[in-house]
């Protein structure tokens, strides 16, 4: 990735990669949960892992939006949104 | 008592769909009709998204495979948390560039951020194309329902029409905002039929509780709980879900439909609100398995082995008319209200973006009665589609996402990269497309890879060529490069 992607939407933004959850557990770990046996609450493994992956997910990018908050991502968005009200900076 | 059940749905919620969007409209211009003039908070973006994530496809295509091929059906749960990851970092991206440049459709974008107009009319057909064949899938599905509720008096090919004419007619009632409200009302009654339905499907194939039926179904057909599912020989593996899901979720918002939502919301945070809850609404997928699993254990046979009437034909056999007359109705405004957000996209990308960069002086007037009439003709080609190919709905979908994603390159590296050209774009697209279509190369990769979903591959190709061709052409100029933050 280049490191500077979009300066004006900066700084430290390092805790997105967390936004990398799902493709981890729901599709980078689906080979390895399909074979276990075990059936929570009778469903199937699979289905049951695929079932926390959303919930989980929903609570991770919960947590990245608060972290957004914290590091500012409102207040530059006011700026930027008071910047190009009515006449756009840019036309085609 | 069918077909008045559907009626009163359908009538109740055009009428309140119109004086909504009456009562909110402000002035009939293309980028109101289109992108809502990029006001909608919260909650109604919110609907909009949902609307987008529970058609027809999610409740026939889902419980089809779930009949058909049982775990397969597990792509659903995957496809919305994915997407909704990646779209928390793209979609304030594009809608930071559509404020900034004004952009009202997807192809705006290319032909801004890569200063190179015949981008813009050349992803533009791209776009339409694909927006097309998604709206196919909403028509088979109505088609479907409308036979459904007309009792197999009427051809398939008739309802099919029908469920045209009536699309047509839906948008034309208004734009965007009426189909936001009808997207609402169709959310509350589908958790209305989901709780009828689920709430007593169980004692109608002989379980003993909800989670019964998945006891059943195992024991009954070994195997079906884990993937490749029903059939052991079945290329839909581990791999399978894995490459069919990562296509969807990077495919996802490079619709152009999708990509056109993000420009419509009135803040970037309402973008990212939405984002932690939308994958929490993707639980309900559950249900639809459930529904399927439950068909296929009362030994349902929809007419012809199709799948995509898996769960109509358990609702038909199984239940009292007022139900069928509930799930009909539902199953109408689940493909009436994404699909005419769909042909609304594709009549503003025909008119903006193919025909007004070689007629620049078109009024608005003329500009409103040139989307609404090539939308016809797109729902006419789409209603010809739908009559002349038949496949799963899971199917088509794919197919959809495979022509799309080769657009996803341009999207993700125009924000990433700023360096990289139109050139490079257009180069990568041939590369994509070259892969997908010419047999020979289609053939190879799929004897090299035969459990990858082919979409993926040609999208990695067509990144890779995007990225190269761009290294060694000249990139555009400041302007351009800013409307993407660089």
């Amino acid at each position: 990735m280049n490191a500077d992607v979009a300066p004006t939407i900066r700084p430290s933004r390092g805790h997105r990669w967390l936004l990398a959850f799902p493709f981890i557990w729901q599709a980078g770990l689906a080979p390895v949960v399909n074979d276990v046996a075990w059936r929570p609450f009778g469903l199937p493994f699979a289905m049951a892992w695929q079932l926390a992956g959303i919930v989980l997910t929903s609570a991770v990018i919960a947590w990245v939006f608060r972290r957004d908050r914290q590091t500012g991502v409102d207040d530059e968005e006011a700026a930027f949104v008071a910047a190009t009200d009515g006449a756009s900076a840019m036309h085609r | 008592m069918k077909l008045a059940i559907v009626l009163a749905i359908l009538l109740a919620t055009i009428a309140g769909a119109a004086a909504y969007g009456r009562r909110t409209r402000r002035n009939a211009t293309l980028a109101e009709w289109a992108v809502g003039g990029r006001s909608l908070g919260t909650l109604l973006f919110w609907f909009m998204n949902a609307g987008e994530v529970y058609t027809t496809f999610a409740v026939l295509g889902i419980s089809g495979y779930a009949w058909a091929l049982g775990a397969p059906a597990y792509l659903a749960f995957c496809s919305v948390s994915m997407s909704y990851a990646i779209g928390y970092w793209l979609m304030p991206r594009i809608w930071r560039a559509g404020r900034l440049g004004k952009l009202v459709t997807q192809a705006d974008f290319f032909a801004a951020r890569y200063d190179a107009p015949w981008l813009g009319v050349l992803t533009g057909g791209i776009g339409i194309a694909s927006l097309v064949v998604y709206v196919q899938i909403q028509l088979v599905s109505l088609g479907l329902i409308v036979q459904l509720t007309l009792g197999g008096s009427i051809s398939g090919a008739a309802a099919t029409v029908i469920a045209g004419v009536a699309m047509v007619a839906f948008v034309f009632v208004a734009g965007l905002r009426s189909a936001a409200f009808a997207a609402g009302v169709k959310d509350v009654l589908m958790i209305v039929v989901m709780i009828v339905l689920s709430a007593t499907v169980a004692s109608k194939v002989g379980a003993g509780s909800l989670l019964d039926v998945f006891g059943m179904v195992e024991t009954r057909h070994p195997g079906i709980g884990r993937f490749p599912g029903l059939d052991p020989a079945s290329p839909t593996t581990a791999v399978w879900l894995m490459t069919s899901a990562i296509n969807i979720a990077l495919g996802n918002w490079v619709f152009p439909h999708l990509f056109q939502m993000s420009y419509s919301a009135h803040s970037a945070s309402a973008i990212r609100r939405n984002a932690i809850w939308q994958p929490l609404y993707s639980l309900a997928y559950f249900f639809i398995i459930l529904l399927g699993f439950a068909a296929l254990l009362a030994d349902t046979h929809p007419p012809g082995g199709n799948l995509n009437a898996a769960l109509l034909q358990l609702v038909s056999d199984r239940y009292p008319s007022w139900v069928i007359g509930l799930v009909a109705g539902t199953g109408v405004l689940l493909a009436l209200a994404p699909g005419s957000l769909l042909l609304v996209a594709a009549g503003s990308i025909f008119t903006r973006n193919l025909v007004q960069p070689l007629r620049p002086g078109l009024s608005e007037r003329a500009a409103m009665a040139l989307s609404r009439g090539s939308l016809v003709a797109f729902a006419a080609i789409a209603v010809w589609l739908s009559i002349s190919q038949s496949g799963s709905l899971v199917k088509i979908l794919l197919d959809a996402y495979s022509a799309i994603g080769m657009l996803a390159p341009g999207v993700f590296l125009g924000f990433l990269w700023k360096r990289t050209t139109a050139w490079g774009v257009l180069a990568g697209l041939a590369a994509g497309f070259g892969m997908l279509l010419v047999p020979f190369v289609a053939h190879f990769w799929s004897a090299v890879a035969p459990h990858w979903e082919p979409g993926l591959i040609a999208m990695a190709i067509n990144f890779g060529v995007t990225a190269a061709v761009s290294a060694v052409t000249p990139g555009p100029g400041n302007t351009a490069r800013l409307l993407a933050g660089h």
